[in-house]
């Protein structure tokens, strides 16, 4: 009798105590009745013997994984963190400085109006106003009152609102006085002294000392004012009350990329 | 800390907890891996390789037998690396001697009358074991490994392979009757008591 694939099979379940039931009670038969199924499984002990006899081989080396090995990118939670604090830190302080960088150009632009010829040639149509004041007594007091005191007080005013320095405003209301006083003085002298009468005739008593003050002081060069402001420069108004606030957050911001790029770069050195 | 747990860890992305396991397991996986692809250097990257297949498909892993499911994943990648040995050959690197013959191979070992004692002393039933081995077929040789190296059940090298369990026990009995007939040619390199093998 020849022991077949499935003979095989049922012998080497057999052996493994793999079958149940019918299949384990008819491999059993044949092998107590069948001396060639007798053989065929004690060869397949056997081999399962030697199989199992197989020395044990140790793995030559450790198998532990590394983050690199798996693609896996730093876990640390808190360097993920300072990195992300540093990013928005840097984003921050780069949109401060777009504001503050605007807010110089605008400033910038407002203080081109102050620029020396421009002040040269307002200067200039001051004293027009003037000579045309000293013909009546109401333009002489807008002379008198608005030149000095609006005009002037809305440059000092504007100077100061610009952040420009209180030295500068100054400096520019007394330019103003002295202009006013030059060109009345030096172009329409007699008219000067009929509108002075007349004012006086008027009852403007209090108009009369500021003519004659005018008429006393020795002017000043104008070049002084553009030695202040030179021509090819555009003064940047600095903060009248110290720092500003956008420079406070800049200097913030930037410290503070400074530090979180700082502990993330450590912390990245010391997971390494 | 127990294998759940580490397990648990594992999946949370502690690879300190991954790499307890991997210490564990190491030997039982390379073993496993020598034995079906027959090549240490072959055996150690599909090893790397199935342990990193591990930690990336370790959510798969829906309880039960964790050797199982790790010796499957090993499975898959020693046949991915067997394929792609079969398709990029590496030359043996053993030495020839004068007439050209492979001096450390246990190959000529084969022919007992030459020098069996030899192969006994230095301890390679192991090598003969691995050289009928690699003389099955993939799929036979992974069940007999799987059940009579590992000692795994029908039922769980039927869950490695992914194969019914009747293919698992015609599988293996094909195998074992290959593997009988094979080592009767190193019947002198056997311990005494298997050296009746093949004789009934």
């Amino acid at each position: 009798m020849q022991i077949t694939d499935r003979d095989w099979a049922q012998l080497s379940a057999y052996l493994d105590g793999e079958l149940s039931g019918r299949e384990l009670i008819k491999v059993r038969k044949k092998i107590q009745t069948d001396p060639l199924f007798q053989a065929a499984l004690e060869q397949l002990k056997t081999t399962k013997q030697i199989l199992q006899s197989a020395p044990r081989i140790p793995a030559p080396r450790n198998f532990t994984l590394t983050p690199e090995m798996i693609g896996m990118k730093s876990k640390n939670p808190s360097f993920s963190r300072f990195r992300l604090a540093a990013a928005l830190m840097s984003f921050l302080l780069i949109g401060v400085m777009i504001l503050d960088f605007g807010g110089t150009l605008s400033l910038g632009a407002m203080s081109a109006e102050f620029s020396p010829k421009s002040i040269e040639a307002q200067l200039e149509s001051i004293p027009e106003i003037a000579a045309d004041a000293v013909q009546e007594p109401a333009l002489l007091e807008a002379v008198g009152e608005v030149a000095e005191e609006q005009v002037v007080a809305e440059y000092t005013e504007d100077f100061a609102n610009a952040g420009a320095p209180a030295v500068e405003a100054e400096a520019v209301e007394e330019v103003l006085a002295e202009g006013v006083a030059e060109k009345g003085q030096e172009e329409e002298p007699q008219d000067t002294d009929a509108a002075t009468e007349t004012n006086r005739a008027q009852g403007g008593d209090d108009l009369e000392p500021t003519v004659q003050a005018w008429a006393s002081q020795t002017p000043e060069p104008l070049p002084a004012v553009i030695e202040y402001y030179p021509d090819d420069e555009i003064h940047e108004p600095e903060g009248s009350d110290g720092i500003s606030i956008l420079r406070i957050l800049e200097i913030l911001f930037g410290l503070g990329v400074i530090g979180f790029s700082a502990a993330a770069w450590t912390k990245r050195r010391k997971s390494h | 800390m127990d294998l759940k747990e580490q397990i648990k860890n594992a999946l949370k992305g502690d690879l300190d907890s991954f790499n307890q396991i991997v210490l564990e397991y190491q030997n039982l996986v390379y073993n496993q891996a020598y034995r079906i692809i027959g090549e240490p250097d072959a055996a150690e990257d599909a090893v790397q390789e199935a342990f990193i297949s591990a930690y990336k498909k370790l959510h798969t892993y829906r309880g039960g037998s964790f050797k199982s499911w790790l010796l499957r994943i090993v499975s898959n990648a020693c046949y991915d690396e067997f394929r792609r040995r079969k398709r990029q050959p590496v030359a043996p690197l053993y030495p020839e001697n004068q007439n050209g013959d492979e001096t450390e191979s246990v190959s000529w070992l084969e022919d007992t009358e030459e020098k069996p004692e030899e192969f006994v002393l230095r301890n390679e039933l192991s090598e003969a074991i691995q050289i009928c081995l690699d003389r099955l077929e993939f799929e036979f040789r992974t069940i007999v490994v799987l059940v009579d190296l590992q000692g795994m059940d029908y039922a769980s090298a039927a869950k490695v392979i992914d194969c019914p369990l009747g293919t698992v026990k015609s599988r293996l009995a094909r195998a074992r009757r290959n593997l009988k007939d094979c080592l009767q040619g190193f019947r002198e390199l056997l311990p005494v008591e298997f050296r009746h093998l093949g004789e009934v």
